[in-house]
């Protein structure tokens, strides 16, 4: 099954979902998403999912990747006007390359033996972020720091604190359908 | 009022790691440091090499992301004196993603002595090729010494099929009226790698009567070995803070490993 048919199906899984709960749309730039992404998120109580496509850069083509969010909120806060406060979220995600010619899933055949390379296509990554509902009840903010799986392996076997090239921060604006 | 004060700990955590960058994807070939065409400005800054009738050369390879061993080398190094140059062979990175590029530079750049890097395969995958054009300059490249031709050759056939020139190795090495040392990745009698007509353009560059002396990385262990009069010098990788001080003196190399161990070859006239 392709990139394309994987990213449908896992579309159609999400709209299979009830639809009482809440609807986001989003758009976001950076955090390791894409330079800009857009996606929905599915939102049921302390628990949200989001899919988003990103695009970015390489070799001066653009090319594009999937990603998957789950996050939870342990703490609901009702502040003015009984707005919504997500004041931190704790959550895992994903991301998947489509530039199937540059990333693999498979070390390609060619190379000497099998298994020559790691996988290059999936990364992984942990992310913290806090989010506010806007006052006309339709709008709302978010902020992310994501930190990536190969960062947190690199930190543990080199005892560095350094930080700084495996960490993204991100913005996002979010419609409440 | 408590969960106010814990609500407030919060946001005050967040804000303190607020100094993350806005990165779009590991998958891109943006950076966040600023560092370019590294490899053609060290070479201005080279002198005389030659000057006090040796030549010394430190030599490193296979990083991957062993930063601390990184880290230890090149303070060794920064400690060692009348260093000439410093050479990288390779397999700076693992996967070749933009951090890795970025992580690897975080240490490369505190060297102290002029410093050029070839590319390894870890390096050409992904989006390593642009990245490598962009922090470093073109990845096969010479430059020159009162005696010697300093050849750096993309090895790299599988990865980066486009940079990977034999014709021009065999070039850059008839052409040259001097001497010639050649720092590679992967070495040039790799069975797994080369075969055919390519390997034979191989052998004839070591054969040539102007190449002294021919260094590679990729296998992770120190190897010597003689091929009519030419040294084949493997060097050690990284990690255990390992990597090589040349010193050549005439036809004299004096090999120095981390250990202090050291060889001695004579090399052509």
């Amino acid at each position: 099954m392709g990139y394309a048919q994987k990213l449908i199906a896992l579309i159609m899984v999400l709209l299979s979902l009830p639809c009482s709960a809440e609807w986001l749309g989003a758009a976001s730039v950076a955090g390791f998403f894409g330079k800009y992404s857009l996606g929905v998120a599915y939102v049921g109580g302390h628990h949200e999912t989001e899919l988003s496509l990103g695009a970015y850069s390489n070799a001066s083509r653009t090319e594009l990747q999937s990603n998957l969010a789950y996050r939870y909120s342990p703490w609901i806060v009702p502040v003015l006007n009984n707005k919504i406060w997500h004041p931190i979220q704790v959550g895992l995600f994903g991301l998947f390359s489509w530039d199937e010619k540059t990333y693999f899933t498979d070390s390609p055949s060619y190379y000497p033996t099998p298994g020559y390379y790691d996988q290059t296509a999936l990364r992984l990554g942990v992310e913290f972020g806090t989010s506010l509902l806007l006052p006309n009840n339709q709008w709302s903010v978010a902020y992310f720091i994501r930190v990536l799986d190969s960062g947190l392996i690199a930190i543990y076997n080199n005892d560095r604190k350094d930080l700084q090239y495996y960490i993204s921060s991100s913005l996002s604006l979010r419609y409440h359908f | 009022m408590m969960a106010l004060q814990r609500y407030s700990l919060v946001v005050l955590l967040l804000s303190s790691l607020s100094c993350a960058p806005f990165r779009d994807s590991p998958y891109s070939d943006e950076l966040l440091r600023k560092e370019r065409s590294l490899n053609t400005l060290q070479n201005s800054r080279l002198g005389d090499v030659e000057a006090d009738g040796v030549l010394r050369i430190a030599v490193m390879t296979d990083t991957h992301q062993n930063y601390k061993d990184m880290d230890e080398v090149v303070y060794r190094i920064n400690r060692t004196a009348d260093v000439d140059f410093v050479a990288h062979l390779g397999d700076l990175t693992n996967s070749s993603y933009n951090f890795e590029y970025d992580q690897f530079l975080d240490s490369w750049v505190t060297l102290d002595a002029p410093h050029f890097v070839t590319i390894g395969n870890h390096d050409a995958v992904g989006a390593g090729t642009s990245l490598f054009k962009k922090v470093f300059g073109p990845s096969n490249f010479y430059f020159e010494s009162a005696t010697k031709r300093f050849i750096f050759f993309n090895s790299a056939n599988l990865e980066d099929r486009e940079g990977f020139s034999p014709d021009w190795l065999l070039e850059a090495v008839q052409s040259s009226t001097k001497s010639v040392i050649i720092f590679t990745h992967i070495p040039l009698q790799d069975e797994e790698r080369f075969a055919g007509a390519t390997a034979q353009t191989f052998e004839d560059v070591i054969d040539d009567p102007k190449t002294l002396l021919v260094l590679n990385g990729h296998n992770h262990s120190y190897l010597l070995k003689d091929q009519n009069g030419t040294a084949l010098l493997q060097a050690p990788r990284v990690q255990g803070a390992q990597w090589l001080l040349l010193e050549i003196s005439g036809t004299q190399l004096n090999i120095i490993q981390h250990n202090g161990d050291s060889t001695w070859v004579t090399l052509k006239n």
